[in-house]
């Protein structure tokens, strides 16, 4: 799938011929990530800026890999900015993938991340792109594997746990991964589904799952629109004290299932995000 | 979800359950199972066929379990797989009923 596009050959080291070398992948279908190797300096950005320019303005989902950049100066800066902006121009997304710490304080003392994010793993920045970005997106795409939009109902705990069967084998991951999340999902969607109340005008009946996979555990986020609610705030209850399905019994399942279990309002949705080990 | 019941001993039943005990599963089996633990006094829950619980699972367990304590009965689980038995115990559910690994040892402690 790799396939050079710039100048070609090996990487020229730096200070003989200072030469920035660039080449294109496709890392998810749709999603093509460029690849920099070396100074992002004037010089850099002259042998890149034709490929890197056909790049910007023929894509939509854009990673821009700085993790073998070792430098980048303001010329360098600009040249990634104004990629950013062809993309976002076309209603696309671009981000930049792993930069070196040296790299990446450039670019946040400078600014650029707030126009273009940062990752530093491949799956989250592929997400990034494919559905607009992980911090404003309010409706995950249902197309994308990893992403599925389910009604606020019975039957949508079902889909959920329909989605974890088809996880399970597309991530190929293990009983005791697959049953944490399994449970997870369906706590927390039926928490959902039992204590969520709607706002008028506002579509409740939707919740957005995402999950993002990584090599040592599974991130998952729920999303929904609904009144303010943090299910965390309802303390554990044993088994021998909850059988009326009022107390906390299933969040606290949750809770041992899954670590980082946290809860934001953003905006006008509730976010639950959790990690499981995998 | 599948519930059927065999009588292992006198007056000993035992509910083999086959399948998830997620919401939906429970859902399948919650009238069949509150009745049959309505009715029995002497009552073993097979596990060994069920992959998943989660609480509303459990609350199945526990009211079906109370439900038989409070006639005077007991109620025995039976050979949880590893992951269902993890909960079980987490949860604290083996506090309101026992969990055994062998049969006959069931059958005594239910026949009292």
């Amino acid at each position: 799938m790799s396939h050079a596009t710039g100048s070609g050959g090996r990487m020229t080291p730096v200070g003989v011929g200072p030469r920035l070398l660039i080449d294109t992948e496709e890392v998810a279908p749709g999603v093509t990530k460029v690849n920099l190797r070396g100074r992002l300096d004037a010089n850099g950005v002259q042998t890149i800026s034709t490929t890197f320019d056909r790049v910007a303005r023929t894509q939509v989902q854009l990673i821009v890999d700085l993790s073998r950049v070792s430098f980048i100066a303001s010329t360098g800066l600009r040249t990634l900015i104004s990629a950013a902006r062809a993309v976002a121009s076309r209603e696309g997304h671009m981000v930049f993938l792993g930069p070196e710490p040296s790299v990446e304080s450039v670019l946040i003392t400078s600014g650029t991340d707030a126009v273009v994010p940062i990752y530093q793993d491949l799956v989250e920045a592929i997400c990034a792109v494919s559905m607009g970005g992980v911090d404003d997106d309010d409706r995950p795409a249902t197309s994308l594997p990893f992403s599925l939009q389910i009604d606020r109902s019975m039957r949508g705990v079902a889909r959920a746990g329909a989605w974890v069967d088809e996880l399970a084998i597309l991530l190929n991951l293990s009983h005791r991964t697959e049953y944490a999340l399994r449970l997870c999902l369906e706590e927390a969607v039926t928490n959902l589904v039992t204590h969520a109340r709607p706002v008028p005008g506002l579509d409740a009946e939707k919740v957005g799952l995402r999950l993002i996979a990584e090599p040592g555990q599974l991130c998952l986020t729920l999303q929904d629109q609904c009144e303010e609610y943090n299910p965390l705030q309802s303390g554990y209850v044993g088994a021998a004290q909850d059988v009326s399905g009022e107390g906390g019994l299933g969040i606290g399942l949750l809770r041992q299932h899954a670590r980082d279990v946290t809860w934001s309002r953003v905006g006008p949705a509730n976010r639950l995000t959790l990690t499981i080990p995998r | 979800m599948r519930l059927e019941t065999e009588e292992v001993a006198p007056g000993v039943t035992k509910a083999n359950l086959t399948g998830r005990l997620d919401i939906g599963g429970s859902q399948e089996i919650d009238l069949a199972f509150n009745v049959l633990a309505g009715s029995q006094r002497a009552l073993i829950v097979d596990l060994s066929q069920v992959d998943f619980i989660a609480s509303l699972g459990l609350r199945l367990l526990i009211v079906g379990a109370r439900t038989v304590q409070r006639k005077g009965g007991r109620m025995i689980l039976l050979r949880p797989p590893i992951a269902v038995e993890a909960v079980l115990v987490s949860s604290g559910t083996d506090n309101v009923v026992g969990i055994l690994r062998n049969l006959d040892e069931a059958i005594h402690a239910v026949s009292g």
